[in-house]
């Protein structure tokens, strides 16, 4: 962060320097686009197959009165949410479970360490069979994308706690329920978050896929039906508002993890 | 045995990790007592033993052989009459400091609104009253360690057990934390293991002092500090300092010696610099 020297007070200075990064962000973006522009007109090697911006705008022209474009938006949305939570209210107790208990780890962890290698796209004509319809299986997918994560994650965390403090917390006198909820837990928290802030992107990766491959709505879905109809522009949009929703996405994961953990002062 | 509580024996306390075969050993044989209601500081070289000494008072760690003993009683595991600080800070970073200090009277569910006012009046002994729902991490180094004293004072322990609290302090911050505990114990007379290898240190916080062999660890000498309390810096000139420091000094050099000869004799350039410093002291 810049230090703006003066005796300004804390919110003004906070302002200016939220606008300076603003600035530059869309400096940045309007730049990329200008760039894109120039790479295309000029026929560069890779760019002279790629849709030159005003198509990207036509594009946008389109798919704005469309509306299956904007219903894809709640569909995408329902499955990645569907899936992301099923994966962490199935995950994180699990994980805990066996970050604590010898015999559920030797037992389960096996199994999670032999399916977890299997890409959850390889998973898709599985899902298709398996789930009776086919929103079931885009959800599966997702939720194997982020279950996981967070697995790796939770394991990874509970086992970096340091030595030190179960030991402090034995000496003052915590029963084994107190050092679960009081030290492993919390201590576990940051893991467990980031494993949601990659999670989150990863479900995004997976939904998309199997939209593309499975769905019959949804952003992935229409991108791959934008592709098939040569309407390019509309491809790249569709592309974009991917990133949009996966930002936004990560962006409210994050925002929780900063109110449930208040003493973390950067996350 | 004075009345105090917090009197330590080991009784024939071996520990000793890995296979019956090649066996690492940290304690052999060690048998040794500490008075109650004194500052008792164990003084030796890095690797010796002195860590596995405080976890077994502490009762993190089993001896393979033998038993330790406090006030008569073994130590069978931890427990709030031992309490430790750590060398490095052990304070729940998701705690506030206020909550921190709580901890103990809470896992005993023990009068909350007691414990309150117990746990404010050490935040001002410790100078740490404004900062009571600050979290560690916004604590300085010497911040923490007053609330980990606070932390374990609450509980009212029989013996404090320092495992170089003081080490990643600068000298300023030290100096001033070795003061502070002088004076801590001067009020309260809880019965203290400090475990240092700054010498300096261990003069001026302590009545007696235990020197560690190289490992495995035992008591080699044992010294008495009859420095007047409260005590000041000023005494760091005294004759009396000056002859408890050489003593120590000696077997000091002679130990560390041993553990590097234990090494290899790669380090020979090193230890002929020991035995230099060492003449040079006579």
């Amino acid at each position: 962060m810049e230090i703006e020297a003066g005796s300004k007070t804390l919110p003004a200075r906070m302002k200016k320097i939220y606008n300076v990064h603003a600035f530059r962000a869309m400096f940045a973006i309007v730049g990329f686009f200008i760039l894109w522009e120039v790479l295309c007109k000029l026929k560069f090697p890779v760019f002279r197959n790629i849709p030159p911006v005003e198509e990207v705008i036509m594009g946008l022209w389109d798919v704005i009165f469309l509306p299956k474009y904007w219903a894809s938006w709640p569909a995408s949305f329902f499955r990645i949410i569907s899936g992301f939570l099923l994966a962490q209210l199935v995950g994180v107790p699990l994980g805990l479970a066996m970050a604590v208990n010898r015999y559920a780890k030797d037992t389960v962890f096996p199994i999670i360490e032999i399916l977890r290698p299997i890409p959850p796209v390889g998973w898709i004509p599985v899902a298709i069979i398996f789930w009776p319809t086919r929103e079931m299986s885009v959800i599966f997918v997702a939720f194997l994308g982020a279950f996981w994560i967070v697995i790796v994650n939770v394991l990874g965390g509970a086992a970096a706690i340091d030595l030190r403090l179960r030991r402090a917390a034995l000496s003052l006198g915590a029963s084994r329920r107190d050092i679960f909820w009081k030290i492993i837990l919390p201590a576990t928290l940051p893991s467990i978050f980031t494993g949601m802030v990659v999670g989150m992107g990863i479900t995004w990766e997976m939904v998309v896929a199997a939209e593309m491959i499975a769905g019959r709505t949804g952003l992935g879905y229409m991108l791959w039906e934008f592709y098939l109809t040569y309407k390019l522009g509309a491809l790249i949009v569709c592309m974009i508002s991917i990133g949009i929703a996966g930002y936004i996405s990560s962006g409210l994961v994050r925002l929780a993890g900063r109110k449930l953990m208040p003493w973390r002062r950067q996350f | 045995m004075n009345g105090k509580p917090g009197h330590i024996a080991f009784e024939n306390v071996t520990v000793q990790f890995g296979e019956e075969i090649a066996p690492f050993v940290v304690l052999e044989d060690c048998n040794f007592e500490i008075e109650s209601g004194k500052f008792n500081i164990l003084v030796g070289t890095s690797g010796c033993g002195k860590t596995t000494l405080i976890n077994v008072v502490a009762g993190y760690e089993k001896p393979s052989s033998g038993r330790v003993k406090m006030d008569g009683k073994v130590i069978t595991g931890p427990g709030r009459d031992r309490l430790v600080v750590f060398q490095e800070t052990a304070l729940f970073s998701w705690m506030t400091v206020m909550q921190n200090v709580l901890f103990g009277p809470v896992a005993q569910n023990l009068d909350k609104k007691e414990a309150k006012g117990k746990a404010w009046d050490l935040l001002r002994r410790v100078g740490l009253q404004d900062f009571a729902d600050k979290y560690p991490t916004q604590l300085s180094g010497g911040m923490q360690r007053r609330a980990e004293l606070a932390r374990a004072l609450i509980n009212n322990p029989k013996i404090m057990l320092m495992d170089e609290p003081f080490r990643g302090l600068d000298a300023m911050t030290r100096e001033l934390m070795q003061e502070y505990s002088s004076r801590l114990f001067e009020e309260l007379g809880i019965t203290q293991l400090f475990v240092t290898s700054e010498l300096e240190e261990a003069i001026f916080l302590g009545d007696r002092i235990y020197i560690l062999s190289a490992r495995p660890a035992k008591v080699v000498k044992v010294i008495d500090v009859n420095l007047p309390r409260p005590r000041d810096y000023s005494m760091l000139a005294s004759k009396e300092y000056a002859h408890v420091k050489f003593e120590a000094l000696e077997i000091l050099y002679e130990e560390a010696k041993k553990s590097f000869e234990a090494g290899g004799m790669d380090g020979a350039d090193l230890i002929e610099a020991f035995d230099k410093r060492k003449d040079q002291l006579k």
